[in-house]
């Protein structure tokens, strides 16, 4: 009953237009009047949902990210891109896709990782005989390893609402957005190479870019080196990151002010406030599972489907890809994470393994039509329709899921580290 | 809400607005100094403050609820609005109609929750002994603001004019 109420309850949100936070708080009131509970849970099954340490490293990433952008360190990164691999055909998409990944691994989201890089790099690449959807579909897919590559702000979610270790999740997440990385250049190759060089190899000005970009490419060595070393817990790397990012936009680069730094906290609470507000929500919802057992009963219905892990992950895989059409990447991840992660442990399977792919796999639905965000800032930021866009991803597309059936088939992958 | 000038509610909404920004700005400030200097002490003195991984729980957690309600009042909240938008007219006015009658009783069951709560016993955070009562009354603050801005959103709807 529970778990069709949630399946209902959410189709009703989707068609209807309601927010999916105050959705989920409705499906759990519908449960507890059904089941003849008291009202209270609502209240203190949602403020226990967000009273934990591990989650305050998510408004931190998201300062960092936003501090990181306007204190000018994007457009050193872009000039390190440039000057590595600008020479190489269709150059300047090369660029885009190897900024997203420096950048990704400073802001931990994809759709900071597409205003951000979009708003620098899609003018540059119309001017320069890329058509508008090329360009944006370029920064688009390449935002995807913003949450993958460490540190990533669903691995922290999949970490708090599954008990797994969000070092664990960052330190498999580095391989895996390395090898998307790649993935992504080799198709910008081949979609944009008559586009041409964006300026020939000089090795005077990538030592100048990169002595410029030297400050902001060591963010990223303290958040990861941080964490992977054990000497910071994920939150305490993001603070230590933080002071660090404000220091070096405020003192080194004067590009930060106390005001345009309080802009900044009042934008980081109002976005902390949407995506935790799901979680809080969820955390009653999980509630309700948990005290009615339902991850267990799930374990044996899905156990008797099959025994065998390849399938169950694909059987997953495909529920998450189809969710993620629909769905946005927290909902998806807070609601979805405590009911899955149980059936594949139960198979043998590594919950940080499934962290990863699941933030992959979500994170893909973010960049598909009709429901993703990252799509929807890419339209806006590039001022393209979204038909186009699509049809000029379409070959990105192509190449996450190669890349997705490579992760299911050889696990090592992800758990390289192990 | 005193619908019948626009003009005093618009500022009083304006009001609400700012005073909402900068609280959580300062929330989020006071989040990163605790956690600030949390890693100081634990890193620098070697001393973990105990206080300044509560304080920030607590902090957060008002931090959280306030976003969440700034948000409410500028329609930030995380939807799926492509079937909506598909929609005739008619029908796209019925669910919108729905969406907020939906936010209502989630609001008010959310009230009297917090009421239920706090008749009940709550207990106080270890090391600062703050009250249950402050963290859980994030909640009906919340509730409050998404109230004032589901009313805004009816009235909306009612005089024809979608937000």
């Amino acid at each position: 009953m529970i778990l069709w109420s949630i399946l209902i309850g959410l189709a009703i949100c989707i068609v209807i237009g309601l927010p999916i936070s105050f959705g989920l708080a409705a499906i759990s009131l519908f449960i507890f009047f059904y089941a003849d509970y008291s009202l209270s849970p609502i209240v203190a099954q949602a403020v226990n949902g967000l009273n934990s340490f591990p989650l305050l490293a998510i408004p931190l990433f998201i300062l960092v990210g936003e501090v990181m952008s306007q204190g000018g360190i994007a457009k050193r990164l872009v000039r390190l891109a440039s000057a590595l691999v600008g020479f190489i055909s269709g150059g300047l998409g090369q660029v885009a896709v190897l900024t997203s990944m420096f950048f990704g691994g400073i802001s931990g989201s994809a759709v900071a990782d597409a205003s951000a890089v979009g708003s620098m790099m899609i003018e540059p690449m119309k001017q320069h005989r890329y058509s508008a959807s090329m360009a944006t579909a370029i920064v688009v897919a390449a935002s995807v390893v913003g949450i993958i590559i460490p540190p990533s702000i669903p691995m922290i979610l999949f970490g708090v609402v599954t008990n797994t270790s969000i070092s664990a999740l960052f330190m498999a997440g580095i391989l895996p957005g390395i090898l998307i990385t790649l993935g992504l250049a080799i198709t910008t190759f081949f979609q944009a190479k008559k586009t041409g060089k964006a300026q020939p190899f000089d090795i005077r000005e990538l030592w100048l870019a990169l002595k410029d970009a030297l400050l902001a490419l060591l963010l990223p060595v303290i958040i990861v080196g941080g964490i992977l070393s054990g000497v910071f817990t994920p939150t305490e790397s993001a603070a230590v990151a933080l002071i660090y990012a404000i220091a070096v936009s405020m003192f080194v680069y004067r590009s930060l002010t106390l005001r345009l730094f309080f802009s900044l906290c009042i934008a980081t609470g109002r976005l902390t406030g949407v995506v935790m507000l799901l979680l809080a929500f969820a955390s009653v919802l999980a509630w309700l599972l948990t005290a009615n057992m339902i991850p267990q009963q799930l374990v044996v219905s899905l156990s008797a489907i099959t025994e065998n892990r390849l399938l169950l992950l694909l059987l997953l895989s495909f529920f998450l890809l189809v969710v993620g059409f629909f769905m946005d990447l927290t909902p998806a991840m807070v609601i979805l994470a405590p009911l899955m992660t149980p059936v594949v442990v139960k198979l043998g399977i590594d919950p940080v393994y499934f962290g990863v792919l699941m933030s992959f796999i979500l994170g893909l639905g973010l960049i598909t039509p009709p429901v993703g965000t990252v799509l929807y800032v890419g339209c806006g930021v590039g001022r393209v329709g979204m038909e186009a866009l699509v049809k000029s991803l379409l070959p990105f597309y192509l190449t996450l899921l190669l890349l997705l059936a490579a992760f299911l088939l050889f696990p090592g992958l992800i758990l390289w580290h192990q | 809400m005193n619908v019948s000038s626009p003009s005093t509610s618009r500022r009083m909404l304006a009001l609400l607005k700012t005073s909402l920004e900068v609280a959580v700005g300062l929330l989020v400030v006071g989040v990163v100094f605790c956690v600030v200097a949390n890693v100081f002490g634990r890193f620098v003195l070697n001393y973990s403050y105990a206080w300044a991984e509560e304080l920030s729980r607590v902090l957060f957690i008002w931090l959280v609820l306030l976003g969440a309600g700034l948000g409410s009042i500028d329609r930030e909240h995380v939807a799926v609005s492509f079937f909506k938008d598909k929609a005739p007219t008619p029908l796209k006015k019925l669910f919108s109609l729905l969406s907020i009658i939906i936010i209502y009783v989630v609001c008010v069951c959310i009230l009297l929750g917090f009421w239920d709560q706090i008749s009940g016993f709550t207990s106080a955070t270890p090391m600062l002994q703050i009250p249950g009562t402050v963290l859980y009354s994030a909640m009906p603050v919340m509730a409050v603001l998404t109230l004032i801005a589901n009313s805004l959103a009816l009235y909306h709807l009612l005089r024809g004019q979608p937000q």
